[in-house]
């Protein structure tokens, strides 16, 4: 059973990528954050927990309370002390090359996702793990 | 035979001669006078006062003779038995003519007679120079011509600071441009009824350049007789003789007014292109977030629609796509909005009363209000009135207070405070409420930016506050915050330009 972690706003978004999930496999439990602070704040709680930790994160950038950014910016700092690796992907509706180019710059990314989350990307993601 | 002294040195010997300007000039007496004498001392009929030109031999005046000018190659003297020349000498060794004396018996001069002719041929050296100021005066009106019709201020001081000069671009009025020379500034400056202190200034720069020796210049705005404002750039620059000794200030200033104004055009154009670059660059941010999303949304939609077998399920999704088509339109238009504000110049200003504008807000926001119990206080005594487009206004209020209801404590009851001042001219328009508060240090640069949003709110889409500055900033003035989480957020706008008689 992988474990992945949505953290986004958009609550349609998030209701189609698990839809999309699952349609993949049903072999994966995906937990929903609504914003980065909630997800930063779980992370620190679980992270020497590794039944716990996520397999693979997507993350939103645009978001209230702490968006994406931010939210890297604190992950940066705890994730390499984490009880398990994990990939990070961010997932955006941005098409800002300015965007993608920042996130180049953060070790932590795997890869910078321009919305949807289709399928086969994500077949993909889970086949790499 | 004729023994012409040394006529070396062609092209300084015709430069010397054509400074004089005595070539093609009239009978003069005092010359003629000169070979009357010359004649008398020689015993000779024939006397001449010849210059040698480049390729002619010119007579200025002559005695017992009927020609004006020779070739240059005219061998004169053989026509007589007697003759004799001696030379015009000029700038130590450039011989320029001669004084000649010729006659019909063959005999020698005497050498009394010989010194008298040479000291002649000195004097009319002298008559040449004497001639000299004549020549200066002329080009002393060709430069003062030049000098009086650039539109240029110029001006000459002597060592002392009192004026040699003044064109008419430095005093236009004749009589107190001639008043002036001689004078110093404090003496013009007591005559024209001016206060002293530009003189003292004008004191300070002469004697910087003078102590210095170098130049100077800066930049200096005053007002005309209209009012308007004039910008100069001015210059001092010291002149010294060839013995390096200082002797006089020359000082200039030309009229910039026109590039300077240019200049603070251009500039106000770069500030407001940097401003609207940088909202270009959010608005397609929140143009690619804000409208990108919900278009996603709808696509994927769609596609499970499509897909999908169950009509239970279909349904769901069917009953989601009314949302995001609706956020969709609502992000479609605020858009649309704020591109407005921008392209809109020339909105026209109205007279509005604070309390009237509020009250049409209050009624819009009547149920919202009404639900959460807000207390709203209101204190516009001392600026009633703001001068300002109406729709722009009615907006900074409806945002203002739909924030503070949507982001309130629910620990407490929200109170909104509005408040209005008159500071310098311009009114401040204060709005505080005790709501959850931004954190400042964490949001400091992104709080009116467009797209951002601080709290968990279904409605936030961050357009508001971005909307309200575009708004405020559009007319000139300024909005800015004061907040603490769980305290409260104040509001500050400040409207400009309000110089109206209350």
């Amino acid at each position: 059973m992988k474990k992945v972690y949505l953290i986004d706003d958009d609550d349609i978004f998030v209701f189609l990528t698990k839809k999309t999930i699952l349609k993949v496999t049903a072999n994966v439990d995906v937990e929903v954050f609504s914003d980065g602070l909630q997800a930063i704040s779980h992370l620190k709680q679980i992270k020497d927990q590794p039944e716990l930790l996520p397999d693979v994160i997507f993350l939103d950038l645009n978001m209230p309370v702490m968006d994406g950014w931010e939210f890297l910016a604190e992950y940066q700092e705890i994730y390499s002390s984490f009880a398990k690796e994990n990939e990070l992907y961010i997932v955006s509706s941005s098409i800002s090359p300015h965007e993608m180019e920042r996130s180049k710059g953060i070790n932590a990314v795997s890869e910078f996702i321009i919305k949807p989350l289709v399928k086969e990307k994500f077949l993909e993601i889970l086949e790499s793990l | 035979m004729i023994n012409l002294p040394s006529l070396n040195n062609e092209a300084d010997r015709i430069a010397a001669l054509y400074v004089l300007e005595i070539l093609d000039t009239k009978e003069e007496a005092e010359f003629d006078n000169i070979v009357k004498l010359a004649s008398i001392i020689a015993h000779s009929p024939i006397a001449a006062i010849t210059f040698v030109d480049k390729d002619r031999i010119w007579y200025k005046s002559k005695q017992g003779l009927d020609i004006t000018e020779t070739p240059r190659d005219a061998d004169t003297a053989s026509h007589y038995p007697f003759f004799a020349a001696i030379p015009i000498i000029v700038n130590k060794n450039l011989v320029i003519g001669h004084l000649s004396v010729a006659g019909h018996d063959a005999l020698t001069l005497s050498q009394e007679q010989h010194k008298g002719l040479a000291l002649l041929a000195q004097q009319v050296v002298t008559l040449l120079q004497l001639r000299l100021p004549v020549i200066n005066n002329s080009i002393k009106e060709f430069y003062e011509s030049i000098l009086n019709n650039i539109p240029t201020d110029i001006v000459v001081f002597d060592s002392e600071h009192r004026y040699l000069f003044a064109n008419p671009g430095a005093i236009k009025n004749e009589e107190y441009r001639k008043y002036i020379i001689g004078k110093d500034d404090f003496e013009y400056a007591a005559y024209r009824n001016r206060d002293p202190e530009l003189a003292v200034a004008r004191r300070a720069q002469f004697l910087d350049v003078k102590n210095s020796g170098k130049a100077i210049g800066w930049e200096e705005s005053q007002k005309d007789p209209e009012g308007n404002t004039i910008t100069f750039l001015r210059r001092m620059f010291p002149m010294h003789d060839e013995q390096g000794n200082f002797i006089m200030v020359i000082g200039f200033g030309i009229d910039i007014t026109e590039r300077k104004l240019l200049e603070e055009k251009q500039s106000r154009i770069m500030e407001q292109l940097a401003i609207q670059n940088t909202q270009l660059i959010d608005f397609c941010n929140v143009v690619s977030h804000n409208l990108r999303g919900p278009l996603i949304n709808m696509a994927m939609l769609a596609e499970f629609i499509q897909e999908e077998e169950n009509m239970e399920e279909q349904k769901l999704m069917v009953s989601k796509l009314e949302p995001v088509i609706d956020n969709l339109k609502n992000t479609f238009n605020e858009l649309v909005e704020s591109i407005q504000i921008r392209q809109d110049n020339s909105i026209e200003l109205d007279r509005l009363n604070f309390s009237s504008c509020l009250q049409e807000t209050i009624d819009a926001l009547y149920e919202e209000i009404t639900k959460v119990k807000a207390k709203i206080v209101v204190d516009f005594d001392e600026a009633p009135v703001v001068l300002y487009p109406h729709k722009y206004l009615a907006s900074i209020f409806y945002n203002l207070i739909s924030n503070a209801i949507k982001y309130q404590s629910p620990e407490r009851q929200l109170s909104v405070n509005l408040a209005s001042k008159v500071i310098e001219g311009n009114i401040l328009l204060t709005i505080e409420d005790n709501g959850l508060g931004i954190d400042l240090l964490k949001h400091k640069d992104n709080i009116f930016k467009i797209g951002k949003v601080f709290h968990r709110h279904p409605d936030a889409k961050g357009l508001g506050l971005f909307m309200t500055k575009t708004q405020v900033e559009a007319m000139g003035g300024k909005i800015w915050v004061e907040s603490e989480p769980d305290k409260g957020s104040k509001f500050s706008i400040e409207f400009v330009n309000q110089n109206m008689n209350w």
